[in-house]
């Protein structure tokens, strides 16, 4: 019984400053986010306005063009860029790898919501990596 | 006993380590990755990360799931910590919870620095103006049924929201509409039945 209740004190006081510290961690994470928090505080988006059926199924349709002429864009871009890295790299690639990679790239990228030209270069250097296909240094391109 | 101190000593450093690294993202304006950080920190035992992960999905254009983050279960209570409830404030806002944003807004005031609290008094002048006017029946209605939708879907978080906003918005109309159907859909969430 003595035994355990040493072994339990021992371990008891390793436990203690390290529970101390994580007190001090946890201050520290908690004062960092809020900071954050304090230092990204945007305005509202103005004015506020209260939805109905009718506007609703106006906006639905507006943004549903608006929401498909992006997706365009993002994929063109998309191809352009990957198609710059798979001319970058055409003397010992596959080009029609590249392309293939750059397709599946810009398709993705287009199907991703927060899509853009730097995401969708970037996938387009990972599936040309996974390719085999060389790609420029980072960088190149933008 | 101890073991499980020691366990959830070095659980929750960890979750701070996450919680540091979101902060750092969220700064950087990098949203998306911020995100995980703070699900992650979520997952490892910190009861701060969700509200953080609320104010990232409002960052990331997805304001219902964060209505869901602060309303839900683990939830920054309201009215303790005044710039999440700003952040909350502006998930209400734009998921169209007005009445929400405003009940939220109106206790941040001068605790958050003189910057946001011009924000939130700005935010609340316009739903004031908002307001002013009696709101229209298809706006009841149109809460009635993303509450009704919602509530289909599972979310009940989000159901409440919306029954709420119908509830207080049918209030202010001289016929009430909307506003005994609202009570009905609240009660049969409060006991869990989903499908209203």
């Amino acid at each position: 019984m003595k035994r355990i209740a040493l072994v339990a004190a021992a371990a008891a006081s390793l436990a203690m400053p390290a529970l101390a510290a994580d007190g001090d961690m946890e201050s520290d994470a908690v004062k960092a986010a809020h900071a954050a928090l304090a230092d990204r505080a945007e305005p509202f988006a103005m004015p506020p306005t209260l939805p109905d059926a009718a506007s609703d199924r106006a906006k639905d349709v507006s943004f549903g063009q608006q929401g498909a002429r992006k997706k365009a864009d993002a994929a063109r871009k998309a191809q352009d860029e990957a198609g710059k890295q798979g001319k970058d790299s055409a003397k010992d690639a596959d080009v029609d790898a590249a392309n293939r990679a750059a397709q599946g790239a810009a398709t993705s990228a287009a199907g991703a919501a927060n899509a853009d030209s730097h995401a969708a270069a970037g996938q387009a250097r990972a599936a040309a990596v996974r390719d085999g296909t060389p790609s420029p240094p980072p960088g190149k391109g933008h | 006993m101890l073991i499980i101190s020691v366990a959830l000593g070095l659980a929750s450093t960890g979750a701070d380590e996450h919680v540091l690294a979101g902060a750092r993202l969220f700064r950087e304006g990098r949203w998306a990755e911020a995100l995980v950080e703070f699900r992650v920190a979520e997952r490892l035992g910190s009861t701060a990360a969700r509200g953080y992960a609320g104010a990232t999905l409002v960052k990331l254009g997805r304001p219902e799931e964060a209505v869901e983050a602060f309303e839900g279960p683990g939830g920054p209570p309201a009215g303790r910590d005044a710039l999440l409830d700003y952040h909350h404030a502006q998930a209400c806002w734009n998921a169209r919870l007005y009445t929400c944003a405003d009940r939220l807004l109106a206790g941040v005031g001068e605790r958050s620095g003189p910057r946001v609290a011009g924000e939130a008094a700005r935010a609340r002048a316009a739903i004031a103006k908002l307001l002013s006017t009696e709101p229209k029946p298809d706006s009841v209605d149109w809460y009635l049924a993303r509450c009704e939708e919602t509530a289909r879907a599972g979310r009940q978080v989000l159901a409440r929201a919306y029954c709420s906003e119908a509830k207080a918005l049918g209030g202010r109309r001289q016929d009430r509409r909307g506003v005994a159907e609202a009570e009905a859909k609240l009660s049969r969430l409060a006991a869990g039945r989903e499908g209203l």
